[in-house]
């Protein structure tokens, strides 16, 4: 186990280039992410309006968590105009759970549950902190989110 | 008037470019605001006086599109005002406002103001409730 962290680790603080934490994902057998974080990079060419590129920090920070919990459905993943990478599941059976990543090792949080007008049952389910804290805060919901 | 509060049966419709579209819908990144905004940019929809929300979309694509490059995979998430503050509020456990800030472009503009780029939670509320409102594709 400690050896597979640290694998896991050099390889994506190695991967000195966006490509290269793709790619470092890629062979981690995240298909389905790597296919939607090739195509958020692709629009990394063609910004406009202020918006900024990925952000490398962030994109290490998302792919360590994702390699550490391969048992996480494919999330969806969005990136902010800042260039912060985002990613966020729907919580069965009804709610929605997302993770801003900002480097160096902060991940904003929050949770909402119930349904999705005005009546939402807002849970006090939300702040920053460290991956581990963060999944830690998160694990009420982490065993009901929907396959992407 | 600038600085008005818009009416709450009203409603407002965000730009979310490609990257901030998943399926079809917003993620919550589409209502994260930049670090140097004091609001978060949105379109009053009431302001064009159109006799449906589908030729006030129109409308405001139109004079958006002409000050704002909009993206073929990009989409326009429609909120009504009351659901999107109450929504706002109970996050923050405080008061949002929206209100109408023209701009020499743009004089649908008007703003959310109230909450950060390190407010997630208002986000995710907003993401969550766009998610069940109307989405109109950017482009027509």
């Amino acid at each position: 186990m400690v050896t597979r962290e640290i694998d896991h680790h050099s390889w994506i603080t190695d991967a000195a280039t966006t490509d290269e934490v793709i790619e470092a994902l890629d062979a981690f057998g995240l298909d389905k992410v790597v296919e939607r974080l090739r195509y958020l990079h692709s629009l990394d060419d063609d910004l406009v309006n202020d918006e900024q590129p990925m952000n490398l920090e962030s994109l290490r920070q998302l792919a360590v968590l994702l390699i550490e919990r391969p048992e996480l459905p494919k999330p969806g993943i969005g990136v902010c105009d800042d260039g912060m990478l985002q990613i966020q599941w729907n919580i069965l059976p009804a709610g929605l759970l997302a993770m801003v990543f900002r480097p160096p090792d902060l991940i904003e949080f929050a949770a909402v549950t119930g349904p999705p007008d005005a009546t939402m049952d807002h849970s006090r389910t939300y702040g920053a902190a460290t991956r581990d804290e963060t999944l830690i805060a998160l694990e009420p919901f982490l065993d009901r989110l929907a396959v992407g | 008037m600038t600085g008005d509060d818009l009416p709450n049966a009203d409603h407002i419709a965000r730009y979310c470019p490609p990257r901030q579209i998943a399926d079809g819908l917003p993620l919550a990144s589409a209502f994260v605001p930049r670090a140097h905004d004091s609001h978060l940019s949105v379109n009053w929809l009431e302001f064009f006086d159109a006799p449906n929300s589908k030729g006030a979309v129109d409308e405001m694509r139109a004079v958006f599109g002409a000050a704002f490059e909009l993206r073929p995979n990009g989409r326009f998430a429609v909120l009504n005002v009351r659901n999107a503050k109450l929504v706002a509020r109970a996050q923050l456990q405080r008061s949002v406002r929206i209100q109408h800030l023209p701009t020499e472009d743009n004089p649908a503009h008007a703003g959310i103001a109230g909450y950060s780029m390190t407010d997630t939670r208002v986000a995710v509320g907003l993401a969550y409730l766009a998610s069940a409102g109307d989405i109109y594709p950017a482009l027509d």
